[in-house]
């Protein structure tokens, strides 16, 4: 059974092309349009890999990745955040909430198939 | 892998244009004294994630505007520093030139402008304002950044945007007391020479030195060269800085300056020394340490690591083993992201269902017809069949015409930014009020209401709304209103343009009109005075601006709405203001009409025109010399218009009482038609005369009838022109004919 990967980003085209890259590399990925839509679809499922996005709507990537630290299933699930920010700050709040490591955006899909090779293999 | 990033541009675009539009209503709406944070968080993130994308995506002029723009919108949201509203204006002009480069991207062309370093330049220097003096040079985004040392010019930073990314950096030093120079010696002639060599960034020093970082492609001994005019060469230091973080990324967004930990670190492992090539390590050792490769990180100790210790350990990693198969575990299910509930498709496909749908439509009325000499009895289920297929083939029409349909929001939502920019440019204050966004028209119509209504409201701003002081003077408030509307009127779309200015000036408009000569009845009632504002040429500005007043602008609206079928009322109260109705059918593929017949043939006269219709008398037709036949109604004298007349010049017909006559609204008011019969109401779909044949005056077109015969699609508007002339031109027979009454 292929890995499965939750990306949320509220950005359309970014979505579009993590999904593309992950499903030609063989995983299965799930979309989320913002924190909210990724917390709600993480519960439904279970994934090996969540990604996410730090700003956006209705809820953030900092708030997801403390909600989903809070959910038994996630505990120990990889979650990366993508951000464009990758400063001291962002990174000491995303290692606070949980997060496993960072990617910062823009990356290329050769970068994200080798963060996300190294991370669920 | 390689993968072409060219298939995710439309989605870019689609989602950058919505980002902007979004962005730019937001701004509008700001209120700069009490600005409300989570609409500067909102700003941010519009700009924030074109940013994200036009990055991914290589488009690094966008990345670079929306850098600048991101910096100042993160202080704002941090509340580090007060939106003013020359940071609304910054903000705006920025958006609109990240809508033309994402214009000339879409094109496969580069938007090149000097308006983008303008921009930028404003943006970078109203972010400083109020910053702490010095932003410590490594902390300092690698982005053109305002020198401001007191000596360089502003504008040093401004010349070579686009440095090459593997420009080296260039460390300068140089000791004031050493090199030579007295405090007041002049630096400029030297600044703007660096600055036309790369990127020149002032850094922090003390009073005895002066420090620049430069980026520039050029060599350790060019830049002493040009030092040498200047200053003595022993006090002069120049090393080019291995670790600069311009030197690794594109410039321009360099926010992803690494932190001199991580280069040692993505050092080591590209080096794959031990220690650092985590994964071939055991996995208690590693899963506590962070790992830090270029452009990425884990956090070592954190709760996912744990996963990734156990993928490690086991070698080669087969699927599943970080995780353990679960008993009924579903894969997710693949649920449509939110962007792929809609699909998009060419307005062309969509005009052909409509015209198959309107060929539908008239294979049905044929049927009826033919069918209408049998028995309803005998052939009941013939009935019954034709009454479901019109049910039917209604629906569909219906259903394929609201494909078409579009809310008029996507006209309206320019207007906040047209009377924002408007108002400023005169110096008056206005407020906008949008009613009815969601009211929804024909994508045809939208795109062609735009021009007429961006020229109504410049001119409601321009000549109705007075100056503030004026308002004042006038016990009215400083603030004028406009209020755009768009509602359902039966069939019709009823777009409002109202304004509370000073209204429409009759004398003046009385003067002016004969000044110009044109014709106007004794007594106008003041439908017809405002009418005038239409005429070709006529302007009472008393001076031209750029907004309005060539008088060319009505004109030229009123044809338009024509030309949409529609019509357009004005109506104004001096001192309270003007409002201007523009009626259009709610598409341009289906009419409603009423059949009528005149000899043996058929017309069709829209429905929207209808008034009423009387059965006339002999005594209500009364001639008036020089003006033509004229109908009697109530109290009014319509004028009148035989369509048999009209359209075979002159033919004698058979008496008026044996006719009917339609009052219909035109846009020179109130018009009587006489016809021979009123046949039935339809639903026609309209064929463009001018494609299947050519423009014939007092027609707009044609429709297929359910007989299969053509019936001609009457034009009121055109009509009463067509009657005025041929009116005059009879002027003498109808006079004689009168004295036979």
């Amino acid at each position: 059974m292929p890995k499965t990967i939750l990306t949320v980003d509220d950005s359309a085209s970014i979505r579009q092309m993590v999904t593309f890259t992950l499903k030609g590399a063989g995983y299965a990925v799930t979309e989320a349009v913002d924190g909210q839509d990724g917390l709600d679809k993480a519960r439904a499922g279970r994934f090996d890999l969540v990604f996410t996005d730090q700003n956006m709507p209705r809820m953030d990537g900092i708030s997801l990745i403390k909600a989903l630290r809070g959910l038994p299933q996630y505990k120990t699930t990889p979650i990366l955040m993508l951000t464009t920010e990758s400063g001291d700050a962002m990174k000491a709040q995303g290692r606070a909430a949980g997060a496993t490591g960072w990617l910062v955006k823009p990356f290329d899909p050769q970068k994200l198939l080798e963060v996300v090779r190294k991370v669920i293999g | 892998m390689t993968i072409d990033m060219s298939q995710f541009y439309q989605v870019f675009f689609d989602e950058a244009a919505e980002h902007l539009s979004e962005m730019e209503s937001l701004l509008l709406e700001l209120d700069v004294t009490s600005a409300d944070k989570e609409m500067l968080n909102a700003i941010f993130r519009a700009a924030h994630s074109i940013k994200g994308g036009a990055g991914t995506f290589g488009f690094t002029d966008m990345a670079q505007v929306t850098h600048v723009l991101e910096t100042l919108l993160d202080r704002l949201r941090k509340q580090e520093l007060q939106p003013t509203t020359a940071m609304v204006d910054a903000f705006l002009d920025a958006g609109d030139v990240l809508k033309a480069q994402l214009v000339a991207h879409q094109e496969g062309g580069i938007y090149e402008d000097p308006r983008i370093a303008e921009v930028c330049g404003r943006l970078e220097r109203l972010s400083v304002v109020g910053a702490d003096q010095a932003i410590p040079a490594t902390a300092a985004a690698p982005s053109r950044q305002v020198t401001r040392d007191g000596t360089p010019r502003d504008g040093a930073d401004l010349a070579p945007a686009d440095a090459e990314p593997s420009c080296p950096v260039w460390l300068i030093r140089i000791h004031r007391a050493q090199a030579g120079l007295t405090p007041d010696t002049s630096l400029d002639g030297l600044v703007s020479a660096l600055g036309e060599l790369g990127r020149l960034e002032s850094q922090a020093a003390d009073a005895n030195t002066l420090c620049w970082q430069l980026t520039a492609p050029v060599s350790h001994d060019q830049i002493v060269e040009l030092l040498d005019f200047v200053c003595d060469a022993a006090g002069v230091q120049v090393e080019v800085l291995d670790h600069s973080p311009a030197a690794d990324e594109d410039p321009g967004y360099g926010f992803f300056e690494p932190l001199p930990d991580i280069s040692a670190d993505a050092a080591s492992v590209a080096d794959e020394e031990p220690g650092f090539g985590l994964f071939e390590d055991a996995p208690g050792a590693v899963q506590a340490l962070d790992q830090e490769h270029p452009g990425y990180g884990l956090f070592g100790g954190s709760p996912g690591m744990v996963q990734i210790a156990e993928l490690a350990a086991s070698t080669p990693p087969p699927s599943g083993t970080g995780s353990p198969p679960e008993e009924g575990r579903q894969p997710p299910a693949r649920r449509m992201p939110a962007g792929d509930a809609s699909i998009r498709v060419s307005v062309e496909k969509v005009d052909q269902l409509i015209n198959l749908v309107g060929e539908l439509v008239i294979s049905h009325a044929m049927l009826a017809e033919s069918v209408s000499g049998l028995d309803p009895v005998s052939h009941q289920s013939i009935f019954n069949g034709l009454s479901n297929l019109e049910r039917n083939s209604r629906d569909l029409q219906q259903a394929v015409m609201s494909i078409r349909m579009m809310p008029i929001s996507f006209v309206f939502n320019r207007f906040p930014r047209v009377v924002r920019d408007t108002a400023a440019s005169l110096q008056k204050k206005v407020n906008l009020k949008l009613v009815g966004e969601d009211t929804e028209l024909d994508k045809g119509l939208i795109e062609r209401l735009a021009d007429p209504l961006n020229h109504l409201v410049r001119n409601s701003i321009d000549h109705g709304i007075e100056p503030p002081a004026q308002r004042l003077a006038a016990g009215k408030s400083d603030t004028g209103q406009i209020v755009l509307r768009a509602s359902h009127q039966g069939g019709n779309i009823v777009v409002e343009v109202s304004d509370d200015g000073a209204g429409l000036n009759r004398d003046k408009l009385l003067a002016k009109a004969a000044e110009k000569g044109i014709p106007l009845p004794d007594h106008p009632s003041p439908k017809e005075v405002w009418q005038l504002i239409f005429a070709p040429g006529f302007s009472t500005a008393e001076k031209v601006t750029d907004i309005s007043g060539r008088g060319v602008g009505m004109d030229v609206v009123r044809r338009n709405i024509e030309q949409m079928n529609g019509r357009v009322e004005i109506d104004s109260e001096p001192g309270k203001g003007t409002r201007i109705v523009i009626r259009l059918p709610l598409t341009l593929a289906i009419l409603d009409g009423m059949s009528v017949r005149m000899g043996d043939e058929i017309f069709i006269l829209p429905l929207t025109a209808i008034r009423e219709s009387v059965q006339p008398r002999r005594e209500q037709a009364k001639t008036i010399s020089g003006k033509g036949r004229v109908f009697q109604v109530g109290g009014d004298y319509l004028p009148l218009v035989e369509l048999d007349r009209l359209f075979s010049r002159g033919r004698r017909r058979t008496a008026l009482e044996e006719g009917i006559v339609v009052i219909v609204d035109t846009n020179e008011g109130r018009a009587a038609l006489l016809v021979d019969e009123l046949m039935a109401q339809h639903q026609v779909v309209i064929k463009s005369l001018e494609t299947n044949y050519r423009k014939v005056e007092g027609v707009s077109g044609a429709t297929i009838m359910g007989d299969g015969r053509v019936a001609l699609i009457l034009d009121v508007d055109e009509l009463m022109r067509l009657n005025r002339k041929f009116g005059f031109s009879t002027a003498i027979p109808e006079a004689r004919e009168q004295a036979h009454d």
